[in-house]
């Protein structure tokens, strides 16, 4: 898979999701040599973007959840969350691929990386990218439903506590 | 019969009130009215007893006027137009309504003639001590069986009092006929004596259809309006509203009626039915899916399809999750059940959604973005909103259903069925851990965790003796809902109803328990199985505030419930207000309250529990009490509003419902 596959295989899959009206408002641009920046509204109508980088073979979600400080209980919380989804007892259909995905606080902001391997087809990648948008979701789904982090949503998403049901 | 309190702790002087009341002494009275048919049950008139005996007054008990009792026992009249002065208006219609079956009738006094003609007609009638109430008791009797109901109240007051219960009943698609009257035409505009509204622009938004009828001999053609609208595609609430032009209107013969025909003539049953193609084409979907699932909506219950939605999953394992306003058209403890095996819904990859009146948009729930999505409705032109299909069928939910179970294939999908029942013993791994951690912070602080409360509730009704599809029962409340919502069973078809459904709302939960206890001691429909069994509602001290004194109406038409109120001083919303100034005054009560007291003035059983072995000990009293005696009870669950605190009592017991499935309220 060349650069400009790996990005066109990135772009249809996640045009795919916006199709079956999952993300809203989606664009596409350039944001660097070999990297594709993609932008959609999704959980709590808020804006994402999901950067594909060729040369590192590299999908990233930078910003998933705003403001986690570091080594936070919900830093921890949320990096146990994956490490569970990686685990070998599921089923392969929801099985992330632990060496491949990786959770990232970047100045406060937790985030997903997901590393292809040397020799990955456009398939594996595209199952793999499905996944990273999958656990993206479960996360809005599941982890923040957990009832711990209520206060956390109504700052960080101007989302009222009527609106969690 | 004269009442005398006194809280002199001298004796007060009796002699003229004993003389003057001579044969309306208290012990006398309760003797009276224990033989008597309204009389209530040995409870509370020894509860009376206690209480006049403590202050030493004449008090007479609390008992039901055998008017009430001589009233109900009447038998229907037979207005026609051959009768003296033919028929009114308002009989015209409650011969129309009778003719369509309506179910039930819950009112306040207004809107006389019409009510009073629904009754004389020999339409299950229920009158109330709030509108609002008796608007959220047709909803729940609705939810409970499917069946339309009826609410009424006065022209002005009485009718803005529903509105809550009108908007509740929208958004769960309830088929609610909702009847005010509206003074005279004479008088509009010249707000000529009193409650005088414009009802119409009131309702709007909230209704399937409504009139106000002007014409009194176009009254029975609004009839028809009324049940085409009711009867017919995705229900919702009509809205009727008769001036006194019209309901009074006299009629001697039926040609002075516009379009007076049977429903036969004036509506169809003849529903869509889904093409050849469209099915072939679902099976070869359903073929090339590894792990379908079928979100089974309101439309599944509404039109009674659960016997072919059964035979279609079994024949194909496919998985089963409910949604809607009320639960159990898909029984939790089957194997392909996924109500609450939430683990696994991110794993289905074919999702058919049938009847979803209430659609969601995909972001709302736990799907895969790379499912299949399909969707059955009967109107083409719900089809594609807010959720893009990959396949839209037009039909109505049953037909559809027996159309699929005609010819579908059978198909063994043993990875699929193990990965729900793994996800289901997670779930309920889950609930073990909040139930004990839950014991636990009810014994550190002396004061019951909402999660314990709804673990002994499914452990009662569910788990134990008590045959688990017999009880009835509302969940509502904020902390307490979100406790409940993890425990909500349901079983078999009307067994469970979600009172906050789509609209949020709180405070309707004792009347539609009314609504649905009415249903369960008639055996209406999907309750006839276990007719006579005792309603429960399981509610929060914000929501009971609302609907208390419907425990005086249960008590009258003897439709035993068990309220559950869990109690924590505050509205369930209190932690929102933290770090911001002068702010959370705004969401607390009294401390400690006494619901139980309440209830015991209005004749109702009162139980007061703060551990854990007091609520079981209540819970199972109430309960025997309720069946055996027909005596209903209130539990006032003592807890404190830090529980609702995840900082201070973390507690998996309190995670907000993932959708669809058990617990979820929002669509």
């Amino acid at each position: 898979m060349d650069h400009q596959e790996f990005l066109d295989t990135c772009g249809h899959t996640l045009e795919g999701f916006a199709r079956k009206g999952f993300f809203d408002s989606f664009s596409a641009s350039q944001a660097a040599a070999n990297t594709q920046s993609f932008r959609f509204r999704w959980h709590f109508n808020g804006n994402f973007q999901c950067d594909a980088r060729a040369r590192q073979r590299r999908i990233d979600l930078p910003i998933l959840l705003p403001n986690v400080a570091p080594r936070s209980r919900m830093d921890r919380a949320y990096r146990q969350f994956v490490t569970e989804h990686c685990n070998d007892d599921l089923p392969a259909h929801r099985r992330l691929p632990a060496e491949q995905i990786r959770v990232v606080n970047s100045r406060q902001n937790l985030g997903l990386q997901l590393t292809l391997r040397e020799g990955d087809t456009k398939s594996q990648l595209e199952d793999n990218l499905g996944k990273l948008i999958a656990i993206a979701h479960e996360t809005y789904k599941v982890f923040l439903k957990s009832g711990e982090y209520d206060l956390y949503i109504g700052e960080q998403f101007a989302a009222d506590i009527d609106n969690f049901w | 019969m004269t009442e005398k309190h006194s809280t002199n702790s001298t004796a007060p002087d009796r002699s003229a009130t004993n003389s003057e009341n001579e044969g309306f002494s208290r012990r006398r009275f309760i003797q009276s009215a224990a033989l008597g048919a309204g009389a209530l049950g040995a409870g509370s008139m020894a509860q009376a007893q206690n209480l006049s005996d403590k202050y030493d007054i004449d008090m007479p008990s609390i008992g039901i006027a055998p008017d009430f009792t001589t009233s109900k026992d009447m038998s229907p009249s037979n207005a026609s137009f051959s009768s003296d002065g033919g028929m009114t208006g308002a009989e015209v219609f409650a011969k129309a309504c009778k003719e369509e079956q309506l179910a039930a009738l819950f009112c306040c006094p207004g809107n006389y003639d019409i009510i009073h003609a629904l009754a004389a007609e020999g339409i299950p009638a229920y009158g109330g001590r709030n509108e609002g109430q008796m608007c959220s008791a047709a909803d729940g009797f609705s939810r409970a069986t499917g069946e339309v109901a009826a609410c009424s109240g006065t022209e002005g007051p009485g009718f803005t009092n529903m509105i809550m219960g009108i908007a509740t009943a929208n958004a769960a698609r309830t088929p609610l006929l909702v009847l005010a009257s509206n003074m005279q035409i004479a008088g509009e505009d010249r707000e000529q004596m009193i409650q005088n509204v414009y009802q119409q622009p009131t309702t709007e938004g909230m209704k399937k259809y409504g009139k106000r009828i002007i014409t009194p001999n176009r009254v029975h053609e609004y009839a028809g309006y009324a049940f085409r609208q009711l009867k017919s595609g995705v229900p919702g609430p009509v809205h009727l509203d008769f001036p006194a032009e019209v309901s009074r209107a006299r009629f001697t013969e039926s040609s002075q009626l516009t379009d007076y025909y049977g429903r036969e003539r004036y509506r169809t049953e003849s529903r869509p039915s889904p093409s050849t193609e469209d099915i072939k084409s679902l099976i070869k979907l359903i073929g090339k899916a590894q792990r379908p699932l079928i979100v089974a909506g309101q439309g599944v219950f509404q039109r009674k399809a659960w016997e072919p939605l059964l035979e279609i999953t079994q024949r194909n394992d496919i998985a089963v999750v409910q949604s809607g306003p009320c639960g159990g058209h898909f029984p939790d403890d089957h194997r392909l059940s996924a109500n609450t095996a939430n683990g696994a819904l991110m794993s289905a990859d074919l999702v058919i959604f049938v009847g979803q009146y209430c659609m969601p948009s995909p972001n709302e729930y736990a799907f895969n973005p790379n499912i299949t999505m399909v969707r059955v409705h009967p109107e083409q032109e719900d089809i594609g909103r807010n959720w893009p299909v990959d396949l839209g069928i037009v039909s109505d939910e049953k037909l559809f259903l027996e159309a699929l179970a005609n010819r579908i294939p059978r198909k063994k999908r043993k990875a699929w069925v193990d990965e729900l029942a793994a996800a289901r013993e997670k779930y309920e791994r889950k609930n073990q851990k909040g139930y004990e951690l839950a014991l636990k912070y009810s014994e550190k602080t002396g004061f019951l965790h909402p999660s314990v409360i709804a673990a002994e509730f499914e452990n009662l009704f569910s788990r134990g003796d008590i045959d688990p599809r017999q009880t009835t029962y509302s969940v509502g409340g904020f902390t307490i809902g979100r406790a409940m919502g993890r425990h909500s069973f349901s079983q078999r078809p009307g067994q469970l109803i979600g009172v906050p459904y789509q609209y949020g709302t709180i405070g309707a939960d004792i009347g539609m328990a009314f609504g649905a206890g009415v249903a369960q001691q008639r055996g209406v429909g999907p309750q006839a199985p276990y007719k006579g069994a005792p309603t429960v509602c399981v509610t929060s001290d914000a929501a009971a505030a609302f609907g208390l004194f419907e425990l005086d109406t249960a008590n009258q038409y003897k439709v035993p419930m068990i309220v559950i109120i869990y109690n924590n001083n505050a509205w369930g919303t209190f932690g929102l207000a933290h770090r911001k100034p002068q702010a959370t005054h705004l969401h607390l009560f009294q401390e400690n309250l006494r619901y139980d007291k309440v209830a015991e003035g209005l004749g109702v059983r009162g139980e007061y529990v703060k551990t854990p072995a007091d609520f079981r000990a209540a819970l199972a009293r109430s309960y025997k009490l309720a069946s055996k005696e027909g005596l209903s009870s209130v539990i006032n669950c003592q807890g404190i509003k830090e529980f609702s605190n995840a900082r201070d009592f973390p507690s998996p017991g309190l995670a907000w419902p993932i959708e669809p499935g058990r617990g979820a309220v929002a669509h």
